[in-house]
């Protein structure tokens, strides 16, 4: 799912103080809670419904559909910021929906002036990127979901 | 795409280098190669816009002496013994270079007379004329995560700078934040590092620096920010090999320190040649621009601004740059 989408549902969340809305496009589906443990709107990945929708009755296949998102997130190992491609011409390392082995990189994340190239770190398909080009990202924070 | 240097080119070069005329076929006689292999070398000599003059019937004189790398001198210099050291004639990158030859061998070095896509951050391009820089890429392993590593720009450029306040400047060259090696008030030498991971859980820095040496004229489209190079400050043409081996050497005697004693001391040596320390400062990080006072590097190696309302936060990216003289 388009990140910019799912900001703009952070948007919409924020404006309106619903707690929670559930989203499915296709084979995804993502989540986004409210009143979260820091208490501030934030994405996150829907699990297998264990929290079914409260409006929308689950279709029979929505257990498959929603792990699509679970799965090994790769993990910014610092502050910085993530480019998506080697160089701004270049093609970005990743798509999403592509196979990818460990220790293939995905993308880089600049500190300073260090370009430090992130690996997957187990091999599987890119199921979701979480982070748009040229963005910051703290310590510690998902940037890809590979699903092994 | 990499082309070593031959040793009957070197051997030319330094023929050519009493600015005397040589006429072809005695210089293919001491050097033991025909006339046209000279003529050839002559030729390259050009492409790499070496001015070479040449009159019908008294031969071939170079306009300015060059002074090529040694690369046995180099490596017979070096304090650690354990290098593998690579001398291109010209190649597209260094740092290129030595991401895609990854040596068994703790250290490598790589150092060419020409970059065909020397670059900066960003693909920004470096300009890397035939003979007249340094340009190096270092590579060497850690046993330590890529997060442990965030210091290593500031070792960096503080290796680069002990290595030019080796020569006679008239002051001290001073480091701008993070990676920049600046002589008054312009830039004299780059430094660009890429991190990869190994599957052992070491890590692999590569180390590529940029030093404006014999460099004394370049244009504007060339290079796009205010530069200097050692030459225009000191006033001669400076020996590249023995710069070389001094760099090579300080890098990895820094590299080490950092390595096994820790990082700790790398704030108090910063302080002394920040070139940003205390003065109006921006920062444009992202599409934000932050606008404040430079209060030197934090334990992290991160950037101190001090804003209007007298707080001070730390930033680890953008590109800072003096708003006015010091304050």
């Amino acid at each position: 799912m388009d990140i910019r989408k799912v900001r703009k549902l952070i948007e919409l969340i924020k404006e309106t103080g619903v707690a929670e809305i559930e989203i499915h496009e296709g084979e995804e589906s993502v989540r986004i809670s409210q009143y979260a443990s820091q208490g501030a709107p934030m994405a996150i990945p829907a699990p297998a419904a264990q929290q079914v929708a409260i409006n929308h009755p689950a279709p029979a296949e929505k257990n498959e559909k929603d792990e699509s998102l679970s799965g090994h997130a790769v993990k910014s190992p610092m502050v910085g910021t993530a480019y998506l491609s080697p160089s701004p011409e270049a093609d970005a390392f990743v798509n999403v929906g592509q196979k990818v082995q460990k220790g293939d990189v995905i993308c880089i994340v600049e500190a300073m002036k260090m370009f430090n190239h992130i690996e997957a770190d187990i091999s599987g398909v890119i199921k979701a990127r979480l982070v748009e080009n040229g963005q910051p990202v703290e310590y510690g924070q998902p940037m890809f979901i590979i699903e092994e | 795409m990499h082309k070593k240097l031959n040793q009957s080119f070197l051997d030319l070069v330094s023929y050519l280098n009493d600015g005397q005329y040589h006429d072809g076929n005695s210089l293919g006689d001491a050097l033991g190669v025909s006339r046209t292999a000279i003529w050839k070398m002559i030729k390259k000599l050009e492409t790499y816009d070496i001015e070479v003059e040449s009159i019908k019937g008294k031969g071939y004189q170079l306009k300015n002496p060059l002074m090529l790398l040694d690369s046995s001198r180099i490596a017979s210099q070096l304090t650690c013994k354990s290098i593998k050291l690579d001398v291109f004639e010209s190649i597209n990158s260094t740092n290129q270079y030595l991401k895609d030859n990854n040596s068994q061998t703790a250290i490598h070095v790589c150092t060419a007379e020409q970059q065909t896509h020397g670059r900066g951050r960003l693909a920004r391009k470096w300009h890397s004329p035939f003979g007249q820089n340094i340009y190096l890429s270092l590579a060497y392993r850690f046993k330590k995560d890529m997060s442990e590593l965030m210091a290593l720009s500031i070792i960096t450029s503080l290796a680069i700078r002990k290595t030019l306040a080796n020569y006679d400047f008239l002051s001290e060259p001073m480091i701008k934040w993070p990676n920049d090696i600046y002589y008054a008030n312009k830039k004299i030498s780059g430094n660009l590092i890429e991190i990869q991971a190994e599957s052992n859980s070491d890590t692999r820095a590569i180390i590529g620096v940029g030093i404006n040496v014999n460099m004394c004229n370049a244009n504007q489209d060339q290079i796009d920010q205010n530069w200097t190079s050692m030459q225009l400050n000191l006033g001669h043409a400076i020996d590249r090999t023995e710069l070389c081996i001094t760099l090579i050497n300080q890098l990895i005697d820094s590299l080490q320190y950092f390595e096994h004693a820790g990082d700790a001391s790398f704030i108090e040596q910063w302080a002394q040649y920040d070139y940003l320390y205390n003065h109006n400062i921006s920062l444009i990080a992202f599409d934000k621009k932050i606008n404040g006072i430079a209060r030197g590097i934090n334990d992290m190696g991160h950037l101190l601004i001090e804003d209007t309302n007298h707080q001070i936060k730390s930033y680890a990216a953008g590109d800072a740059s003096l708003l006015r003289k010091r304050i």
